[in-house]
């Protein structure tokens, strides 16, 4: 259960911003040591924690119109989620009711669910490879490591040493940059201030060049990515399995927003304009 | 007591209880478990402290920040490059070549380590000393210069603008050689249009100030100009509950900018002057145009010429134009409107989506129409830069006496590198015996890749100057390291399409090469080594010292080189100054009409003239905004397709190869399982040839072929084929090599009408299935 | 019959001693070769007095193992921080550990010390958050190292390559910080504390 000394981190984004780049995708493999192999057009065996979907309407020429999807690790809280109206988000008050897909069926504790900042985690280190947690996360945010990655001659010089580079036979995922918040944590023991909204950026958030991607505390009024949780445009993808995702989205296109499946939050909205509202 | 196999077994088995009571078997088990979480060649990146360096990606012309880890025992390294917050182009945003740019920095696998000698008769690299190398370079350019045949040297660049370019060319014209080239670039043809039609060749679009946006097939998501900056105007239309801004996109394929445009009209590729023409004419038509383009030079007729208004009323009738491009009439009309009405409109032109520098009467047909809104230097509009502050060199040299392998006879010269490496091939007027390729690595970039491999399989004595073992130094003889640059000197101009002018300086930050050196440095050594006049041309040490010359004017340098750049205080608002003949704007243009006559000798040999340079219609619409017919469109007989490139930020456009990173980011529509490239086709072209969804097809043009897989797509237009840009890498290790297929192995290049800037960006392919 | 029985009875006592004598031989042959197969040991480049260096600063560990402005630890000094006392051109005593150093010192090298405390790649430890935050002493992890007059040698694991320190110096490996710094001994100390125990707090 959420309490006020704690902290919720989400991301907000703007589909309609995003041009399909894919900066983020590359700035966020740059900062977290990913490889690449030999034949990386292998999706399933390719590594890229920030993937980035296309997707169109379906509509034939000249009426195409495409988007673009971002997708890193969602972050799931489970359990009861909001309304639109909250911005769905929602700590639920039972705390076994909180069921994160993938936290729940590792049975080696090499992932968990941070109530202090909502971030799900991933030891790589402590990973038995099985698996098990890349079948249950519903958004393919998971990769496991099927090679020892082959750094050429030279490369590895680029290394961050802030993020553990990875063994074969591990998973790995987005972990919204936790190390970030690490540096930025160490800045603030030595001169005792607070970790601000501008401290702790994830790397896809700063490098995105048309600035949609917004990332910050859920939680909190002073953060711009609590107010954009708010607006009408705002969806989370695969509302309706109730994976109650930290990563939202917005879009002013209602086909783009009917293809990332919201339609339960819109039928929990009537029900919830229905019942007078939470 | 007996010692039998009772009593062994007895003590054995007390023996393994003991040993199981000792830690030595948890220990060891224990200690498995570790390791196989820690695998020794698993790398152990050393920590440190953290330190931040501004400087310019000469790629973007966009300010970056480089994250420098100085570790106690492995000392300084970058381990990041990321956007730079107080750079105006960039604003913290940065595109995947540069936030991916070390993967090329680090990997010696590809880097060129030493100056290497390469046997061309046995294929054998030997690694010989700096000065070995500049010796033999040396020596070949005197041997040339004194045998007379100085000209016989063809040397290409990828930037006129930049020091190395500058260098370079101060470097070839004492020497004796007119022939240096460097890759086309919109900026000349804007340069071009600009100074036709208002005596300014520095304009740029007010994007970010835009409320109302129609771009003539820029590709302006896909990259163009300084692409960061362009993505947060673009970000600036997008808004809630309502968008900003309106962003109309007029091309053939419903591509990334289309796709995310609030209206996009799918026209015939190559029909958008056209359009622009006839937005200009419907504007005239229901007299929603600014007034004051009335008194622009060349509205009304004038003695012997007609002028724009005839032109527009006689050829760009809005229903014939509509017809032409593919385009409903009634959607033509309501952008037209919206666009007249908007408060700050805008239309944006070039380049062409396979990079090429876009066709000229285009872009002076869009000048036009910004000028029938009136948005010449208004907020939101075109606008002036101030001129970079930049100085020479050194004192003008002298012209070489022989004539350029190409374009001497046109009125104006420009660079056409393709047309000189043709020329180059047919011996005509003259072959070459030394080429040498200072970066920018033309045998893979092209224009027309396989021309610029067969010229460097047929010259003599190629060098490289690269700091990759590229394309192109896998066919040099001689192959020079030049430095990354983040490892060394240069510089960057103003990119394509910005409303302010920047100037970006580069230093060496990081060392990955020891042996690389700055390109201008080798440069200088040849110089040097050549002495007489070509050491007179060149009097600096170093690139660091050109550059410090180069740059006097914007302060002192070190300051310069620590900020890593100079960008224009200010937009310039206010109505231009038209540097014309007139001092108007000229829709007739004055400079361009003198410069025919003066090169045809008289008025009479002028039509003769303009027929050879492949200006159709004649004098009578030459000098005004007006639309050729592509030549692409000439050779489409038969069951032919037109093929256009598909350009993105995932692939670059040439500079730099595709990264690593860039590879790993490529949708399954560009590169399909097993490495093979993509090719895009409308469902009902593809029916037409019997083709369905993921068959194996043969793109053939009259330069090369290209084989791929085909995805049938609704967005792309019928009667075209769509190709990636980028792809195709035979060097660059196996990260990035045997990915796709070149697309500029099987792009034609021809000439621009009047200007002769190569134009790739349409070629007649055809496609059929692959056999296999 | 009877002697036959009274030999079988008497064999069978001595066996069972046999067995016990296997136990303890057993159990001693395993602490023995433990650590000896276990651990290797390496030299420190040279010797180094941190009790003279402490009693010549003011301000204790912190003078030479300082933070930097983002909150980072430095941890070992490098050169360069041996330059602000040192000087190249001066020579030191006739210790050889002296004469080792100025030659690092001469040739501006990072000298290459064996970290007794280095954690594997994947920890992230905060000083900041335990010294700063917390108030620990450095010995609390550390033992008495500044008040040490030599660099005893440095072991570390055949198999994983890491510290002894941090894989415990006993034989059983059971103790705690400053004898062994393993995951169970952080996560102890956090549960005891009310300290947040999530894994991204100590991983990276």
């Amino acid at each position: 259960m959420w309490r006020k000394d704690q902290v919720r981190y989400g991301m907000v984004i703007d589909v309609d911003k995003c041009t399909g780049c894919g900066a983020c995708s590359v700035a966020c493999m740059s900062e977290n040591n990913v490889g690449v192999l030999h034949d990386e057009t292998d999706k399933i065996k390719s590594i890229t924690w920030l993937r980035v979907y296309q997707i169109d309407n379906g509509k034939p020429f000249p009426d195409t119109e495409v988007a673009f999807f971002p997708r890193p690790c969602m972050h799931c809280q489970g359990g009861e989620s909001g309304t639109p109206g909250q911005g769905f988000f929602q700590e639920d008050t039972d705390p076994d009711a909180a069921h994160t897909p993938c936290v729940s069926v590792c049975p080696a504790t090499a992932t968990d669910y941070d109530d202090a900042t909502g971030i799900v985690s991933q030891i790589p280190t402590r990973c038995i490879g099985c698996r098990y947690c890349v079948a249950a996360c519903p958004y393919h945010a998971r990769y496991f490591n099927w090679y020892d990655v082959p750094w050429p001659k030279g490369t590895p010089r680029a290394l961050s040493p802030f993020v553990s580079p990875r063994m074969r036979g591990v998973v790995e995922k987005c972990t919204f940059c936790y190390p970030r918040l690490q540096q930025a944590k160490n800045k603030t023991f030595l001169d005792g201030s607070e970790v601000g909204e501008m401290d702790y950026q994830t790397a896809c958030t700063e490098a995105c060049p048309s600035g949609a991607i917004t990332f910050g505390q859920l939680q909190d009024p002073g953060h711009k990515v609590h107010k954009l949780i708010k607006t009408d445009h705002a969806f989370r993808m695969l509302e309706k399995l109730g994976t109650n995702p930290k990563v939202y989205y917005t879009s002013k296109r209602k086909w783009v927003r009917m293809l990332a499946d919201n339609h339960l939050s819109q039928a929990k909205a009537a029900k919830a304009a229905a019942s007078g509202g939470h | 007591m007996d010692w039998d196999r009772r009593t062994f077994v007895k003590f054995a088995v007390g023996a393994v209880i003991g040993v199981h009571a000792s830690p030595l078997i948890p220990k060891l088990m224990d200690d498995s478990t570790i390791w196989t979480q820690n695998w020794s060649w698993v790398p152990n990146p050393e920590g440190g402290g953290v330190a931040y360096a501004r400087t310019v990606s000469p790629q973007t012309g966009t300010g970056v920040l480089a994250k420098i880890v100085n570790s106690r025992v492995a000392g300084e390294r970058a381990i990041r490059v990321e956007g730079d917050p107080d750079h105006p182009l960039s604003q913290g945003g940065v595109v995947p070549a540069d936030a991916s740019a070390l993967q090329l920095l680090y990997n010696e696998e590809i880097r060129v380590t030493s100056p290497m000698l390469r046997n061309r008769k046995t294929g054998e690299v030997m690694r010989i000393t700096w000065s070995e190398a500049l010796d033999q370079l040396a020596g070949n350019l005197s041997e040339l210069a004194k045998s007379g045949k100085a000209h016989q040297s063809l040397a290409l660049a990828p930037d006129p603008s930049d020091v190395t370019g500058r260098i370079l060319s101060r470097l070839m014209h004492s020497l004796g050689s007119p022939n240096t080239a460097y890759t086309p670039t919109p900026r000349e043809t804007m340069a071009l249009a600009g100074v036709f039609m208002m005596g300014q060749p520095f304009l740029g679009f007010d994007l970010a100030n835009a409320n109302y946006v129609v771009s003539f097939g820029t590709p302006l998501l896909e990259g163009f100009g300084a692409p960061v900056a362009v993505r947060q105007a673009y970000a600036k239309w997008r808004g809630y509950p309502k968008n900003p801004g309106t962003l109309v996109q007029i091309e053939p394929r419903a591509s990334v900018t289309a796709g995310q445009a609030d209206e996009w009209l799918p026209c015939k590729a190559g029909s958008e002057g056209a359009l622009a023409l006839a937005m200009c004419r419907i504007m005239l038509e229901e007299g929603i145009y600014d007034k004051s383009i009335e008194s622009a030079y060349g509205f009304d007729d004038m003695k012997g010429f007609a002028g724009f208004k005839s032109m527009l009323m006689k050829d760009y009738d809005r229903n014939k134009i509509a017809k032409m491009a593919g385009i409903p009439l009634a959607k033509l009309i309501k952008i037209t409107l919206a666009f007249a009405k908007a408060e700050r409109a805008v239309a944006v032109c070039g380049p062409g989506n396979s990079g090429d520098p876009g066709r000229m009467y285009d872009f002076m047909a869009v000048l036009a129409l910004n000028a029938f809104k009136g948005n010449l230097g208004k907020p939101g509009g075109v606008l002036t830069q101030q001129p970079l502050p930049l100085k020479a060199l050194a004192g003008d040299i002298a012209d070489p006496q022989q004539p350029p392998l190409a374009g001497g006879e046109r009125p104006f010269n420009v660079n056409n590198v393709n047309a000189m490496a043709k020329a180059a091939l047919a011996k005509k007027p003259y072959g070459i015996k030394t080429l040498i390729l200072c970066g920018g690595n033309f045998v893979f970039n092209g224009p027309q890749a396989n021309v610029m491999h067969e010229l460097a399989r047929k010259t003599p004595f190629v060098v490289a100057i690269t700091p990759y073992l590229d394309e192109s130094a896998a066919v040099a003889d001689l192959v020079l390291p030049s430095t990354h640059w983040l490892e060394g000197w240069g510089d960057s101009t103003t990119p394509y399409g910005s409303p302010v002018s920047s100037y970006g300086v580069h230093r060496p930050l990081v060392k990955a090469v020891p042996q690389a050196r700055d390109a201008g440095d080798i440069l200088l050594a040849v110089a040097q080594r050549l002495g007489g006049k070509v050491a007179e041309a060149l009097p600096f040490k170093s690139t660091e010292e050109a550059l410090a010359k180069r740059s006097e004017d914007l302060g002192d340098f070190e300051e310069l080189a620590e900020a890593g750049s100079w960008v224009q205080k200010k937009a310039i608002y206010g109505p231009p100054k038209f540097n014309t003949p007139s001092g108007k704007l000229e829709l007739f243009s004055m400079i361009l009409h003198d410069l025919c006559v003066k090169q045809a000798g008289s008025a009479d040999v002028l039509e003769n003239m303009l027929a050879y340079l492949g200006v159709e219609g004649g004098a009578k619409t030459a000098f005004l905004p007006h639309w050729q017919k592509p030549a692409a469109w000439g050779d489409l007989k038969g069951n032919k397709l037109l093929m256009q490139a598909v350009p993105s930020l995932r692939t670059t456009w040439g500079g730099d190869a595709i990264t690593p990173y860039m590879v790993k980011i490529l949708p399954d529509t560009m590169l399909a399982e097993q490495d093979k490239l993509v090719v895009e086709m409308n469902p009902i072209t593809a029916k037409a040839l019997h083709l369905n969804d993921g068959d194996l097809v043969q793109v053939e043009s009259e330069e090369g072929s290209l084989t791929a897989k085909l995805s049938v797509y609704a967005g792309a237009a019928p009667g075209m084929v769509f190709v990636p840009v980028g792809l195709g890498h035979e060097a660059f290790g196996f990260q990035v090599a045997g990915k796709g297929m070149n697309f500029n192995n099987a792009a034609g290049v021809t000439s621009d009408p009047m200007s002769g800037m190569p134009i790739w960006e349409l070629t007649g392919v055809t496609v059929k299935k692959a056999r296999g | 019959m009877a002697t036959h029985q009274q030999a079988k009875k008497q064999r069978s006592r001595a066996d069972w001693l046999l067995l016990i004598l296997g136990v303890v031989l057993g159990s001693a042959f395993g602490f023995w070769i433990t650590p000896t197969i276990l651990y290797a040991e390496k030299p420190q480049p040279f010797q180094f007095d941190h009790k003279i260096h402490l009693e010549q600063v003011d301000d204790g560990c912190k003078s030479c193992h300082t933070f930097r402005e983002d909150g980072s630890f430095t941890g070992i000094p490098d050169i360069e921080s041996c330059k602000e006392c040192h000087s190249a051109d001066e020579a030191l005593g006739e210790d050889p550990a002296e004469k080792e150093f100025m030659k690092y010192l001469q040739a501006d090298q990072p000298i290459p010390w064996l970290v007794y405390s280095r954690q594997p790649d994947c920890v992230f430890f905060s000083h900041a958050a335990h010294s700063e935050n917390a108030g620990f002493e450095c010995s609390r992890c550390h033992g008495d190292h500044g008040q040490s007059t030599s660099l005893r040698p440095y072991e570390y694991n055949r198999i994983t390559g890491y510290s002894r320190d941090i894989w415990g110096k006993g034989p059983i490996g059971l103790s705690g910080p400053p004898h062994r710094m393993k995951m169970d001994d952080c996560a102890k100390c956090h549960r005891e504390n009310g300290v947040n125990g999530a894994c991204f707090v100590c991983h990276k």
